[in-house]
């Protein structure tokens, strides 16, 4: 599951009407310590009345003549990116979330990015797997291509006991920043758990193949602070695009498609060979 | 021994009775963007006082955020052309916070030569 708009945003609006002036909204927004409110008209949402929009108003206008409008909006089914993105376009700190054209919700730029950071791993500066499957979603609506490459690194639990998980850490660090360095600009990479991390491409299988054999090259033969010796195995899913395999819910595509590179790779170990490319394409959940 | 001073409070009224101009505004209105009153309050207020006799119209223009304009006066001259004007002269003189009434005269010359 990805986190949604929905799990993070507001519910109890007070919202103004569109006829009502804008000192009434300044009171509101004072007497309720908020800095915006939804504008409807007829029960339909019309627009939103921000401080910013109250500052610089004379306080007789009515809220439509000040209102920002329209309204931005997502859906309640959007991820937490695809809302950033949406404010970042916009230059906007509050978002209002619609649902076939109620208003439902709104999402302060704040909560958002809260919510945003725990989706970011501190010590390699990389994004967790949610942010993948937001990149992955947007390929396939776009009939892109997709492919994942699930590295795993061999026998890491060995590193740790060895020499202790402050240089367990330290190996994590230098392996993200070889990956960081050798994923391709139009190319996604996350750190998926503890050891494994995950690549999205746009790629075709063969690419992708070749892309895989590149990153488990570089991860062998670098020379770390600490003087071992480190693989790692991956697998591969995905790149031979067929409409008939996904399912139309592109967030459990997305998943199915990890999973598969992900027990790939538990294959690769298994059978000692640094390479595996999943076959089949795991059926939806629902 | 009795307090001399007298004291008293008078209030003079004074009413001062003209007929409201019906409508408020002459041929047009310019508005400016911060004006008390905006484009969505002056489109209500022309269409409940004089119902079809004048349009609202947005411009673009960075003191100016609407003009109130006579229709009659859009069947004489192209209203792009009046609004251009309008927004040439007014320009000069709004700012963001007021609300100009505008009269504006048309007169039509015609000078035909005819064969006798």
């Amino acid at each position: 599951m990805i986190t949604t708009v929905s799990s993070i945003m507001e519910k109890d609006l007070i919202t103004i009407e569109s006829m009502d002036s804008v000192d009434n909204a300044r009171q509101v927004m004072a007497q309720k310590r908020i800095g915006c409110l939804p504008v409807m008209e007829n029960g339909r949402l019309v627009g939103i009345i921000t401080t910013w929009d109250i500052i610089s108003s004379h306080p007789n206008r009515l809220v439509a003549d000040a209102m920002t409008a329209p309204p931005i909006y997502v859906k309640p089914t959007a991820s937490l990116w695809e809302a950033k993105e949406k404010m970042d376009k916009y230059c906007i700190e509050r978002l209002l979330v619609v649902e076939k054209g109620q208003l439902i919700g709104l999402v302060t730029k704040t909560r958002l990015y809260f919510e945003i950071a725990k989706h970011f791993d501190m010590l390699t500066q990389l994004n967790k797997k949610d942010y993948i499957i937001y990149e992955g979603v947007k390929l396939l609506r776009n009939g892109k291509e997709v492919s994942i490459i699930f590295i795993d690194i061999d026998g890491f639990g060995i590193i740790d006991k060895e020499y202790g998980h402050i240089f367990g850490d330290l190996i994590l660090k230098e392996i993200s920043d070889l990956l960081k360095a050798k994923v391709p600009a139009d190319c996604f990479l996350c750190r998926y758990g503890g050891d494994e991390f995950a690549v999205l491409t746009p790629y075709k299988k063969e690419r992708c193949i070749e892309l895989a054999k590149e990153l488990l090259n570089v991860i062998s033969q670098h020379e770390y602070s600490i003087k071992v010796n480190i693989t790692a195995s991956a697998g591969i899913s995905g790149g031979r695009r067929e409409k008939s395999r996904f399912s139309g819910d592109y967030v459990d595509d997305m998943e199915n498609l990890i999973n598969l590179a992900s027990l790939a790779s538990t294959s690769a170990k298994r059978n000692k060979v640094p390479l595996v490319i999943a076959e089949g394409f795991i059926p939806s959940k629902t | 021994m009795a307090d001399s001073s007298v004291s008293s409070k008078k209030m003079e009224i004074t009413l001062r009775l003209s007929e409201f101009e019906m409508p408020p505004m002459q041929d047009a209105l310019i508005i400016g963007r911060k004006a008390p009153i905006g484009f969505e309050a002056a489109k209500r207020m022309v269409d409940i006082i004089s119902p079809n006799q004048y349009e609202v119209i947005k411009v673009q223009h960075p003191t100016i955020e609407a003009v109130v304009i006579r229709k009659a006066l859009m069947q004489m001259v192209a209203c792009d052309r009046l609004i251009s004007l309008i927004l040439e002269e007014g320009g000069k003189v709004a700012n963001e916070a007021t609300i100009f009434k505008v009269q504006l005269s048309i007169v039509l010359c015609v000078s035909k030569t005819v064969e006798l």
